[in-house]
């Protein structure tokens, strides 16, 4: 095994050490970008670039080695050279697979590691760095061995047709898609491995024969066969896009929404294909212009428009949805740079850390009490809350909202309220050619609004929306002192559930407090035609993917696929899968437990299902039996129907058989 | 596992799409001594080469090769028996001492001063790139690595192949150096007829998938007889003669190869009223082109229209 | 001793038979003599390049014939040659070989005159080994 081991490190050094230099090429840019631009505030080991580089690179250097390690002994000569030793098939692949991820991890880890070397050195990066930044190149970094095995399946199969080599990278996308846009850390770990796991097994069990199908053991067979099913389906997908787009698109319908001008009245806007937007008050009144007697024109009614500042928050004050990806990038997140300083929020204290911009060395923490030449200060943190919204002047705890002096590195009160009712956001709002500038704060129970020195201009309260987010809209209007409070249900629920909930509006006066308030009730939402292109999707979608979907969500219908596409993709699996598969099941003989395992699969996969299948069975010829000559499989011994053997070969009078002597 | 049939084959069938390219193969390879397998190009040699030694899958039938199912070759069954393959394919970027030192890891009964011996006979040099060698030098190597393990069963599949006439001659003596231990088998395909009349001592012919003839060499000389008649004038028609090869009418003379000529195919031809009969020795090489050739007759008499300018 | 055997390939006989008669012809012509010692099976296979089961072959077929014997842990050894048939079945076994060689010649048209000085150049050079070699069909 040793010996095999050494020989794959020796035969593949040298696309290894293309590789260590492309690898170290792509980091020194990254390098050079950083150092290039000193106010950068993005932490090189943990941003969007790095990932992308890492993405790629592990991706095309693992699926390019495990190819060339099968591509190696590609001629069935020194295949057979390969294999013909006392050694297992596993073991083989063992060694094989060893040698391969051993260079893996050097040609991916030894510059990452040179990287984060230099940038964890004092007076390199000045950014905040905790080594849970690096789960998403790490994760980045085991995906590519999925790549690396599918690189090996598609040198390895002995495929029909020559594109379908290709298929085995299906899963690596898949899994690479879903890392990407997951949720959590680990589950996504824990789909790595599995990934891994069906590309490795298909891979040994293409060792076990040769790349053939029929040689194979049930395990290796299952994998392979899952492996190409999530290749076809991505295949499958693309296509049904693609031939869609020839056809005329649907029509989507028509949508309505509120709309709020600068005296404080609400109006709806009717659009549709083909119709202009069409503005009407509360009755349902068209909006006459004044000038013309006629609808008003678009360009006109957005003049009029107030203008609004949204905060959205969450239910339970943490932030919105986003990928475990975004949440580790996001765990210090650039503030402001100041002249001398560039300041982050770092989550993990809670506090403002600033770093020097020509020593790029941590120069202390900025907290609710004030700064502190080390990352604690005395224990004081500002709430998460602080991050949501957009001004980086304030910030705020449970119970205060702070304004931030960066240059003089001090804060000062501008807001308190009590622990029963703490705070959830703040947003400044600034109207510079108006001269308005005012700090809203929302709190569990109340909506405050503030003078930009902190001085109280009304408050009220209100209800939260019963959703996962609620959305505060507030309006400025003319004359100056009066507002308009929107709350609505926001975030990515149903969007049944949220037709649901009337919006509620109030209107707010400076000085004498809520003047009216209204519930809106809420749009209707417009009945959901499926377009053409997610039709045809779904038809090759396996059913049994779409029915397990809504314990996921991301979907523009919100959890629940309508049920006409539910129905179509069963109908593509029931309709066609299943009979073609029955038909070849039956004309080619399989056992009843096949068929039957086969049937199953078939009905849950549907069209890739069904792809697959064609993909890696291997058909056997038919000739006519002798004895009862119907037709019937060659690999068989006996005939089907009548029992028979197979004719020995013909004689023709000049054979000759002699018995051999033992020499 | 000391049987005497180191190779059974039972049925053996392979189909590539709808051909056979092998059908109902069934024959055994005693221990011990050479055993040629000839045929024509395409006949399915190599394909039944590569089914013994588990490489490639029967479609069905099966066998057995030292008495392990080939189906299920384990390890120990790979250490005991040495395969050389037709193109000699090994990797390129190893030099020959680099090839001897890997292969011996992983065979224990590797004899080195067996692969020195070889690797010296061809004049190979050990720090000589693979890719640097030229065909017939590449062949010795390969035969090196599959002689140095000693192995109990030797299956060569063409090995004289693009081989120069000073390599085949040394592939023949490292076989018949083989011989000295009467526990080795050899089992060999080729199209090296002088080859084959040096060192076989049974052969398996293949025709078109089919084994058309598994016997010592010495059985298929005796068998395959050329027989000519002469005729005063044009010979008339053949009657149907069992076993008849090939039959070559020409002026006056008829020249008849066949199988298993015995007292009924004598009576057929003296039926003909020949002024002469007469048996013709046959070189091996002459029989088996005759026994794999179309079969039937064929005229090269030219009709009169024909002979006018 | 100076034997030299050669043997063909795609020669119309068999190679044993070659080494039968080349060695039968040694003997004839006088390069083998009684007593004199052959290589052993495995020695003349290697030299010749040829199967050293062929080479049994043959030297059993010339120990059947009487011309060589094995002895048992020393070597092959050319033989006083036995009396193997009665003058009349030796005469039987003669005449055809005689047919066919009388025929020969006449078919390539040589005279008799010719046919029989050939015989006479032959019969002398083989004369010597007549009378030696131990052929006392006299007994």
């Amino acid at each position: 095994m040793k010996t095999l081991v050494r020989k794959e490190l020796r035969e593949n050094v040298r696309l290894a050490a293309l590789g260590l230099v492309v690898h170290t090429l792509m980091l020194v840019q990254h390098y050079r970008e950083y150092v290039a631009a000193p106010t950068n505030m993005s932490q090189p080991l943990a941003n969007p670039e790095i990932l992308w580089s890492t993405a790629w690179f592990c991706g095309i250097f693992g699926a390019v080695l495990g190819w060339l390690q099968v591509h190696n002994e590609r001629r069935p000569d020194l295949w057979a050279f390969l294999i013909h030793r006392p050694m297992t098939r596993t073991e083989i692949f063992l060694g094989k697979v060893m040698a391969g991820l051993g260079l893996y991890a050097l040609v991916v880890g030894l510059p990452l590691l040179g990287f984060i070397v230099w940038a964890r050195l004092p007076g390199h990066v000045a950014a905040p760095f905790e080594l849970r930044m690096l789960r998403p190149v790490a994760a980045y970094v085991l995906t590519g061995v999925l790549y690396y095995f599918a690189g090996m399946l598609g040198d390895l199969r002995q495929a029909r047709w020559y594109a379908s080599r290709v298929l085995g990278v299906g899963v690596a996308i898949v899994v690479s898609l879903l890392v990407s846009e997951g949720p959590a850390f680990w589950p996504s770990l824990l789909l790595i491995l599995i990934g891994a796991a069906i590309l490795a097994t298909a891979v040994w069990g293409g060792f076990q024969s040769d790349g053939h199908y029929r040689g194979q053991p049930v395990w290796g067979k299952a994998a392979l066969t899952t492996a190409l099913m999530v290749g076809c389906l991505i295949v499958a997908f693309m296509a049904a896009i693609l031939v869609s787009n020839f056809f005329p698109r649907g029509q989507p319908s028509g949508m309505t929404s509120y709309a709020m001008t600068t005296n404080g009245i609400i109006f709806k806007s009717n659009g549709g294909p083909g119709r202009s937007l069409e503005i009407v008050d509360l009755e349902g009144k068209p909006l006459l212009d004044e000038k013309t007697g006629k609808p008003i024109d678009v360009n006109a009614f957005n003049r009029r428009l107030a203008a609004a500042t949204t905060l959205e928050v969450a239910q339970d004050g943490r932030p919105g949805r986003s990928t475990w990806i975004q949440r580790d990038l996001s765990l210090a997140i650039p503030w402001r740079a100041t002249q001398d300083t560039l300041w982050y929020y770092w989550s993990r204290y809670g506090r403002l850390i600033g770093y020097d911009i020509a020593t790029r060395r941590c120069i202390g923490s900025l907290g609710p009490q004030g700064f502190a030449t080390d990352l604690f200060g005395r224990g004081d943190r500002f709430s998460d809350a602080a991050t949501i919204g957009g001004a980086r002047t304030l910030s705020s705890t449970d119970t205060a909202v702070l304004q931030l002096d960066l240059e003089k590195r001090a804060t000062s009160t501008l807001f308190t309220t009590t622990a029963d009712d703490p705070i959830l956001a703040q947003q400044e709002i600034a109207r510079g050619d108006y001269g308005w500038q005012y700090t809203m704060v929302i709190t569990k129970r109340l909506v405050h609004l503030l003078t930009a020195e902190g001085k109280p201009v009304w408050q009220t309260p209100y209800e939260p929306a019963r959703a996962s987010s609620t959305v505060f809209q507030l309006f400025l209007l003319e004359p100056p002192g009066q507002f308009a409070l929107w709350i609505s249900p926001g975030g990515r629920a149903d969007a049944e559930e949220r037709a649901k909930q009337p919006a509620h509006v109030m209107w707010i006066a400076r000085d004498q407090g809520v003047l009216k308030s209204l519930d809106l009730p809420a749009l209707p939402v417009p009945h959901y035609v499926p377009r053409l292109e997610e039709r045809l999707s779904c038809f090759v979608m396996p059913p049994a993917l779409l029915s397990a979907l809504p314990a996921g969500d991301a979907w523009t219908w919100g959890t629940r696929i309508p049920r006409e596409l539910l129905l179509l993709s069963w109908a593509g699996a029931v309709l066609l899968c299943l009979p073609v598969g029955l038909w070849l099941g039956r004309r080619y003989h399989f056992s009843i437990a096949a068929q039957a395992g086969w049937a199953v699969f078939l009905l849950a996969f549907g069209v890739p299902g069904l792809l697959a299948f064609l993909s890696v069975q291997e058909w056997p010829a038919r000739e006519a039996c002798p004895n009862c000559k119907r037709l019937r499989l060659v690999d068989r011994p006996q005939c089907h129907r009548c029992g028979a053997d197979w004719a020995p070969p013909e004689k023709t009078g000049t054979e000759v058989f002699a018995p051999l002597e033992a020499v | 596992m000391n049987e005497q049939s180191v190779i059974r084959t039972q049925g053996l069938t392979r189909y590539f799409g709808a051909q056979p390219a092998v059908y109902e193969l069934s024959l055994e390879v005693p221990r011990g001594g050479v055993f040629a397998l000839l045929g024509r190009n395409g006949s399915g040699k190599t394909t039944t080469i590569r089914m013994l030694l588990g490489l490639l899958e029967p479609t069905r039938g099966g066998a057995s090769i030292l008495g392990y199912d080939i189906r299920s070759l384990p390890p120990e069954a790979r250490a005991r028996i040495g395969y050389l393959t037709e193109e000699h394919q090994l990797y390129g970027w190893m030099s020959v001492r680099e090839c001897g030192e890997f292969q011996s890891r992983f065979f224990p009964t590797w004899n080195d001063k067996i692969f020195r011996g070889v690797i010296g006979h061809f004049n190979l040099r050990p720090t000589a790139l693979v890719k640097s060698l030229s065909r017939g030098e590449r062949a010795g190597l390969c035969l090196a690595l599959t002689l140095a393990p000693e192995p109990e069963l030797l299956i060569l599949d063409d090995p004289a192949v693009g081989l120069d006439p000073v390599a085949r001659r040394a592939l023949v003596e490292s076989m018949i150096y083989l011989t000295r231990r009467s526990d080795r088998t050899i089992f060999f395909s080729t199209h090296q007829l002088p080859d084959v009349e040096r060192v076989a001592d049974h052969i398996a012919v293949l025709d078109r998938s089919v084994l058309r003839a598994c016997c010592p060499l010495e059985t298929f000389r005796n068998s395959v007889r050329q027989v000519r008649l002469r005729f005063p004038g044009t010979p008339r028609a053949l009657p149907k003669i069992p076993g008849l090869l090939q039959a070559v009418r020409s002026e006056g003379e008829l020249r008849v190869t066949c199988v298993h000529y015995n007292g009924a195919t004598e009576a057929a031809l003296r039926g003909l009223a020949p002024v002469q009969i007469e048996e013709t020795p046959i070189s091996l090489e002459d029989a088996f082109i005759s026994y794999l050739g179309d079969r039937g007759e064929k005229s090269f008499i030219l009709s009169e229209t024909e002979a006018q300018p | 001793m100076n034997l030299n055997i050669a043997i063909n390939t795609g020669s119309a006989t068999p190679i044993y038979k070659q080494l039968t008669d080349q060695v039968r012809l040694a003997v004839a012509t006088g390069r083998l003599a009684v007593g004199d010692q052959l290589p052993s099976v495995r020695a003349m296979a290697e030299e010749l390049v040829i199967n050293p089961n062929t080479v049994a072959r043959a030297y059993t077929d010339l120990a059947r014939e009487g011309l060589i014997e094995s002895r048992a842990g020393r070597g092959v050894f050319v033989m006083r040659k036995r009396k193997m048939f009665t003058r009349e079945e030796g005469r039987r076994r003669l005449e055809p070989l005689m047919d066919g060689l009388i025929g020969e010649a006449m078919v390539m048209d040589f005279t008799q005159e010719e046919l029989r000085a050939v015989f006479e150049k032959k019969l002398s050079q083989c004369q010597r080994n007549f009378g030696k070699g131990g052929n006392s069909n006299n007994e």
